[in-house]
């Protein structure tokens, strides 16, 4: 819709410039059911009205869009719209297109009459355009499929071969459409692998129509022998406008106000699901792998391969590993290529290293591996060294093996293998029929043992878990027991216990009316509180400590029990139930002041 | 009662020797059917021993049928993974199956892979055990340089038990995991004889189990896109049921 607004916008503000209107064919001969591009070149001027194309008989024109140019060339402004038909016929014969008249600002323009040759149909049947006699819905409105090998000599596959392909699928212009998925292969033969992301996108013209045409590339790989055809499908939601479907009013009938321009500005948006699928897929014959010449070091990769950068150090000692860097290079199943061996593998021995892998193209069919390894020579001498490994090569339909530019290589020590003459006898020994080379049978039995790791018991998680606990207990255990043993924390229990005992012998005295023993017994009790929130050993609180921390009735109890361990004089004590008071307050002041801290 | 489970113990292991031997016997005479039976009922009977299940595999690519040939070669391995002659047999078989790896395995895959799945627990155990152990020393050892070694073994305990549980996360995997026993095998769309073909698999490549209904079981191959139902009878687990 956007199109034909825009079109019209065009058509208002155009200018004139050099007015003229040109038709051509691109072709002047066609088969019957085959269709010539006739392009209507409208040039300057404020165009009227869409241009009517005239009626011939048994020929079928019908328009393929339109497209508008601008061109400035020395500050002069031209600009152009190009109609495009599809023009053909099922019937065999001469035809003329008489002149197309074109009004351009009130003034009439006309084309050459043009001539189109039809000839019999070699197929015999008639197709691709006229009359379009599928049903709305049908595939073929909504765009088709196609599929071809890069390789297009191509016609056959290895099992475990990725031969690289090219998927297009062709939406018309008019088009909305969205993807449900990339294409995937029908039927079970094949598998796709490494799809571009990112379809490519363009647009092209086949047989006088214009398509949006999306491109993927892949590797196609088979997954059994015989011959199956190469089909694929795209799942797509497509939207197009349908003017067979539009309810047209009375009154638009007018060519400027409700004329074929109009119809597809007010044609329904039709939107279908459609799978697209390849028509007539090219069959593919997948053939086995040859058992005949399999290198032994084969180990599937399957395409066309060259070793690249190879480095290899030039000096080395028989039973030290030495790092090599190599390149592999080509096109193929670049995951089944493993590491180059250093020949002859037997003076060798190698260790799996690290590989990586950077993809050439979009398919990662093409690009080059790198490997990095070590090896340990085995036997000293100065040596040529290159490095080896197979493929299979799916054009010759051969194996290959590949080797290395030779290097020049000093490696000093001793032989780390010795390597046996054979002996006479098994010289004159006749050669043993082709068996397969199987370790030898074994003639010991070993242990039963089980598959399931023990992990798979019962027991193994409460054992798990007792060991656990076990550990927590034991910690624990330490802990309590340095707590135990901690200096500190046995003062401040002895405190305790000091207190206890003379806050009882107070009550005791305080009960009994004995002065002097209450007295001794009250100064122990604050003694025993303080050291044992202070920590410190009883016998060395003082009446310092108690400063601050208690009221002056408290302090004067202290100051009493001196005067009374010192001169024994009971006058003016008092009651010793005030004192018994006196000093209950002052344990809590003291319990009190320390929890306050 | 100890003399008699000794005595059982002597007889069982008499026993199964006599039916190894006959085995190999029936195979170095060339019957190999009868050496296949003969292995088979004794794992059945006696439980999986390496050089049983090499035997049986040895005996089945020489009767033509090579995914049974892997499948007892692979679980093997799995019980002594980097025995020699298990590695070189199963590559000859493979290789001459046309059977290579769909994928390439891990660093980590490679590790924990260096041994069997039992002597990974047996480590767990062990890591386990090392740590009460060394909780002891530190308690009982306080204050001298026993703690010194306390704390390296606690802490090695603590590593052992880490390594190992993590290794053996990958058991469910390896008990996902499937060899095709006699192909091609025919992947269908769905779960019965008429579905429509998907494609087929060779005996000897490993797939990945999934969930089964009646007679199918649904089947993946690592790395590409191959999935489908495949009839029981095609496949058999890598960890054999019930073991």
């Amino acid at each position: 819709m956007g199109r034909t607004i825009f079109i019209w916008l065009f058509l208002g503000w155009s200018v004139l410039h050099a007015e003229g209107v040109s038709a051509e064919l691109s072709t002047p001969t066609v088969e019957a059911g085959q269709a010539a591009l006739l392009s209507l070149k409208v040039e300057g001027g404020q165009m009227d009205a869409y241009p009517v194309m005239p009626q011939v008989k048994d020929l079928i024109i019908q328009s393929q869009g339109q497209s508008q140019q601008m061109q400035i060339i020395n500050g002069r402004v031209s600009r152009s719209i190009q109609f495009n038909y599809a023009v053909g016929s099922h019937v065999p014969g001469e035809y003329e297109i008489p002149p197309i008249s074109v009004s351009l600002g009130g003034t009439d323009h006309r084309t050459e009459p043009l001539k189109l040759t039809v000839r019999p149909s070699s197929s015999g049947a008639p197709q691709g355009i006229g009359e379009n006699t599928d049903a709305p819905g049908e595939s073929s409105e909504y765009g088709h499929l196609s599929f071809q090998m890069v390789k297009k000599d191509r016609k056959h596959l290895f099992p475990g071969e990725i031969a690289p392909v090219r998927i297009q699928a062709y939406f018309p212009m008019n088009a909305r459409v969205s993807l449900n998925g990339p294409p995937r292969p029908e039927g079970s033969a094949f598998t796709l692998h490494h799809l571009s992301d990112e379809p490519k996108q363009n647009v092209e013209v086949v047989d006088g129509r214009r398509y949006r045409v999306i491109t993927w590339y892949g590797g196609l790989s088979a997954t059994k022998a015989g011959e199956y055809p190469a089909s694929f499908t795209l799942a797509a939601t497509v939207a197009v406008r349908d003017p067979s479907a539009r309810q047209r009013p009375s009154g638009f009938d007018n060519p400027l106000m409700g004329g074929s321009l109009l119809d597809d500005l007010f044609a329904p948006v039709v939107e279908k699901k459609v799978d697209l699928k390849t028509a007539d897929p090219t069959e593919i014959e997948v053939r086995e792998l040859p058992a005949e010449n399999r290198p032994e070091d084969f180990s599937g990769a399957i395409g066309k391969f060259e070793f690249g950068k190879v480095s290899i150090p030039e000096t080395m000692m028989t039973g030290e590993p030495v790092r090599m860097n190599v390149e592999v290079k080509g096109q193929g199943n670049f995951s089944l290529l493993q590491q180059p061996e250093p020949q002859p593998s037997a003076d060798w021995k190698t260790y799996e290293g690290k590989d990586e892998f950077a993809p050439g193209d979009a398919a990662s069919f093409g690009g080059a591996k790198h490997f990095q390894f070590n090896a340990v020579p085995l036997t000293p001498g100065e040596r040529k060294v290159s490095l080896g490994f197979s493929y299979f090569d799916p054009d010759e339909g051969e194996y290959r093996k590949v080797e290395s530019v030779p290097k020049e290589v000093e490696i000093t020590g001793e032989a780390k293998v010795e390597k046996e003459e054979p002996s006479q006898e098994t010289l004159v020994q006749e050669p043993t029929p082709d068996e397969p080379k199987l370790a030898p049978l074994r003639t010991e039995l070993d242990s039963v043992s089980g598959f399931s790791p023990l992990s798979r018991e019962i027991w193994f998680v409460p054992a798990m878990a007792g060991c656990a606990a076990m550990s927590l207990a034991i910690l624990a255990v330490g802990v309590w027991r340095e707590k135990r043993n901690d200096p500190e924390m046995r003062a401040r229990r002895e405190a305790r216990l000091a207190e206890a005992r003379a806050l009882l012998d107070a009550g005791r005295a305080a009960e009994q009316g004995d002065v002097s023993g209450f007295f001794a017994a009250a100064r122990n009790a604050l003694r025993g509180r303080v050291a044992a929130e202070v920590g410190i050993r009883p016998e060395a609180v003082t009446l310092r400590e108690l400063e601050g921390r208690v009221d002056e009735d408290v302090m004067e109890l202290w100051q009493m029990a001196d005067r009374l361990d010192y001169s024994g004089d009971l006058q003016g004590v008092g009651k010793l139930s005030r004192w018994d008071e006196v000093l209950r307050r002052g344990m809590e002041a003291l319990s009190g002041g320390s929890r306050a801290a | 009662m100890k003399v008699i489970l000794m005595l059982l113990f002597t007889i069982a292991f008499a026993q199964a020797n006599e039916a190894f031997d006959r085995a190999n016997a029936a195979y170095r005479d060339g019957r190999f059917r009868e050496a296949v039976e003969c292995y088979e009922t004794l794992l059945e009977t006696d439980g999986a021993r390496v050089a049983v299940l090499q035997n049986l595999g040895s005996a089945y690519h020489r009767l033509g049928e090579d995914g049974r040939a892997i499948l007892a070669f692979e679980r093997a391995l799995l019980l002594r993974p980097r025995d020699p002659d298990l590695q070189a047999n199963l590559k000859l078989v493979r290789d001459e199956s046309a059977v290579f790896p769909t994928r390439p395995s891990s660093r980590w895959e490679r590790m924990v892979g260096w041994i069997s799945f039992r002597a990974w627990s047996l480590i767990a155990l062990v890591g386990a055990a090392l740590v009460p152990v060394a909780a002891l020393g530190w308690v009982v050892r306080k204050g001298s340089k026993g703690r010194w070694i306390a704390m390296p073994l606690g802490v090695s305990g603590v590593l052992l038990v880490a390594v190992s549980v993590l290794a053996l996360r990958k058991w469910e995997e390896i008990t996902t995991r499937g060899i095709v026993v006699s192909g091609p095998a025919t992947l269908r769309m769905s779960p019965f004889e008429a579905a429509a073909e998907k494609g087929s698999l060779p005996a000897g490549r490993e797939v990945r189990l999934g969930r089964s209904r009646d007679e199918w079981v649904w089947v993946e191959v690592e790395g590409t896109e191959i999935q489908g139902w495949m009839a029981k009878g095609e496949v058999e687990a890598l960890v054999p049921p019930g073991s």
